[in-house]
């Protein structure tokens, strides 16, 4: 893995796998409000994974679109870039030689 | 006829917390611990004190929409402030500053303490002297400046020279370092007379900043004392971590509650304990409650000497309370706020020869109900010992690991062996506690291959490690390589203007409302060249690829869950940088 790649990019979220699969397939997605443990039972999900996907109810998985889910997991939302670090470090990155303490 | 008993005469004390940006970006979680030390201390003095948090105003000011972030301009102009400070009129600034103080008896309070905040704010550093100036002005009152930002700020002191130079002409007195007993000395003195402030008498009252000339000089500071916090008057439901609550509920759901609870509190990173907190408080009273977390600390003064740490220049003797008076307070504060939950901020917690045994089996035995977590030290840590602090309610600890690198780990002194770590990491796991890290990057001559160490170190223990810390080293005055910068292979560089260059950059990331954790980076006040090797320009461009690198490495469960937590929200965007800017104080 470089530097410029990304975990989420070497290993698609089983997480938005799951939640496609909600909104694809609205008897998985009673499934999964009603018998998480069923429903996840072929996944391979962390701890967190799990808790995250058992906390959903009826209301979350309503807003989901294939759309907002694009949106919701796109790879750069997930990505320190450099333009971010610019930016915070900009109060120090403009300066001239002449403004050196020496 | 009887004769009533004459009645001591008590000191009124208004205590101000001033306030920073959070309120404008996440909720509130955690009560401001070093006024609560000072408060206690106080009351225990007799004091009668009136204490207030002004970030619970400001909140409510911008939940009401009363003003814009960008309208926060006039507290990020140095000469603005020092202005306004030091007798010029400035409209807005009094004003603001008036509304912040609607319904604070000020008038009643022979002395007004002020804290700085500690969360290193510029919003906090700048609107304790305008809120200082105004009842200066307005009502007359004494002022007394402290909090952890102004450590900070003393620090740099060059730097901040014309912040200090206002505070010590216009104000009272401004406490560097522990305030618990200086601030009662202080506020007695006061009261009683008021012909000599503190600051302007020629011998130096130790924690007291003092002028010499020109000079900003930092008088020896204060020992620390160990005392429980008391928050009594603060608007507690404004710290409230909102967390799972069905107590009607089935076993199994109770229990899968009590586990979504340890995550969002204790697993989670901060930036996300914040979001699943703002998450959670959109469904209070349906199965969701608040609770207070409790800040505590045991301990201070590290004997290590970490050579990047502010402890290491000089050695202070070690302050720590007996196991007895801990349990006593951790209990007494459980009770009191009503709450099991605690973090804690010590030097770490595995600081004292026994005390892991001692403690685990006092809380076990008094059938205390805890959940906690603090920092610690890989060294005399075993399986056994990190069983029982499972079991007495450990639920995380942090490492000050830095880096991987053997060499690096010599040069800044840092004592840890990594055989050792990885062993530690292990058997948190096991015993079911999480672990993260403390990671420096950024550290004069880490080259390639040093880096390589850590991050092959990370990758290696991935399974054992919870979350680690991206920390950009920055150079500490206080410290061994900020006081022999050469020893050390650098070269510092300063800024005649850093004060308002730090204000802007602080403005920018406000005004142009970045996530919360974007927060510039203000301890890095100085730069530096590496000697005989790269120039700071160089070090800026070769860091941002070691964060990507080292984020990379993190585990994608926090990013799920900051999906997760945004989807519930609906409030799409980018991940914060999960780049914690804070070293000053690690172990």
């Amino acid at each position: 893995m470089t530097a410029e790649t990304t975990a989420s990019q070497a290993e698609p979220s089983q997480v938005k796998d799951v939640l496609e699969r909600a909104v694809a397939d609205p008897e998985f997605g009673r499934l999964l409000l009603d018998d998480p443990d069923a429903a996840l039972a072929g996944y391979d999900l962390s701890e967190v994974q799990l808790l995250l996907l058992r906390s959903l109810d009826e209301e979350d998985l309503a807003k989901l679109t294939p759309e907002n889910l694009e949106e919701f997991f796109a790879v750069d939302s997930a990505v320190y870039t450099p333009e971010d670090a610019a930016m915070v470090q900009q109060g120090y990155e403009i300066y001239d030689d002449e403004d050196l303490d020496d | 006829m009887a004769i009533a008993p004459a009645r001591k005469p008590t000191t009124r004390v208004l205590f101000l917390v001033a306030p920073g940006e959070q309120p404008m970006f996440t909720r509130m979680n955690l009560p401001p611990f070093g006024t609560g030390i000072v408060t206690a201390s106080l009351r225990d003095s007799g004091c009668d004190v009136d204490l207030h948090d002004l970030n619970s105003d400001l909140w409510r000011m911008w939940r009401a929409g009363e003003f814009t972030k960008a309208d926060l301009r006039p507290f990020y102009d140095e000469r603005a402030v020092l202005d306004y400070v030091g007798g010029a009129r400035n409209d807005f600034l009094d004003s603001f500053a008036d509304r912040l103080l609607a319904g604070k008896d000020i008038e009643a309070a022979q002395v007004v303490g002020i804290s700085a905040g500690g969360d290193f704010s510029f919003l906090e550093m700048q609107s304790a002297v305008v809120i200082g100036a105004h009842i200066k002005r307005h009502y007359g009152k004494p002022i007394v400046l402290g909090g952890n930002n102004l450590d900070y700020l003393m620090q740099f002191h060059d730097a901040f020279h014309s912040w200090w130079t206002a505070v010590i002409t216009h104000f009272d007195a401004a406490v560097t370092g522990p305030g618990e007993d200086v601030f009662v000395d202080l506020v007695g003195k006061l009261a009683r007379e008021r012909t000599q402030l503190p600051m302007a008498r020629p011998a130096p009252s130790p924690g007291v900043a003092r002028l010499l000339g020109d000079t900003v000089l930092r008088s020896p500071d204060a020992a620390h004392r160990i005392l429980a916090p008391d928050f009594d008057g603060l608007r507690l439901d404004d710290y409230h971590n909102f967390v799972r609550d069905r107590p009607t509920a089935s076993p199994r759901k109770q229990e899968a509650d009590e586990m979504w609870n340890r995550m969002q509190l204790y697993q989670f990173p901060a930036y996300l304990s914040w979001l699943a907190n703002e998450t959670n408080a959109q469904q209070a009273g349906q199965g969701v409650s608040g609770k207070l977390v409790m800040p505590y600390v045991f301990n201070y003064n590290c004997p290590y000497n970490c050579a990047f740490c502010t402890e290491s220049l000089e050695r202070v003797k070690l302050v720590h309370a007996t196991v007895d008076d801990i349990v006593e307070d951790m209990a007494g504060l459980s009770s009191k706020y009503q709450t099991p939950y605690f973090y804690l901020f010590n030097n770490y917690f595995n600081l004292v020869n026994g005390f892991v045994e001692e403690f685990a089996s006092r809380v076990v035995l008094n059938g205390v109900e805890l959940h906690w977590s603090d920092c610690a030290r890989f060294n005399s840590l075993t399986y056994e010992r990190l069983a029982l602090m499972a079991e007495s309610g450990c639920r995380k600890l942090t490492f000050g690991l830095e880096t991987a690198s053997t060499k690096m780990l010599k040069i800044i002194d840092k004592r840890v062996k990594l055989a050792e770590a990885e062993r530690v990491l292990g058997w948190c796991k096991e015993v079911g506690i999480w672990a993260d890290l403390e990671i420096i990057t950024g550290l004069p001559h880490e080259d390639e291959d040093t880096f390589a160490e850590t991050t092959d170190f990370l990758e290696r223990n991935a399974a054992n490690i919870n979350y680690f810390n991206v920390n950009r080293y920055f150079v500490a005055p206080k410290s061994l390589m900020g006081a022999k910068p050469e020893a050390y292979g650098m070269t510092l560089r300063k800024f005649p203007d850093a004060y308002q260059r730090l204000l802007d950059a602080n403005y920018r990331w406000l005004a142009e409302d970045l996530e919360f954790s974007y927060k510039p980076q203000n301890f890095r006040v100085y730069e530096f060249d590496e000697i005989d090797g790269r120039s700071a320009e160089q070090l800026a461009d070769v860091i941002v690829p070691k964060i990507a690198k080292l984020n990379a490495i993190q585990s994608t469960d926090f990013s799920d869950a900051w999906r997760v937590l945004s989807m519930r929200q609906d409030r799409a965007g980018r991940t914060p940088a999960r780049f914690n800017n804070e070293t000053m104080s690690m172990a």
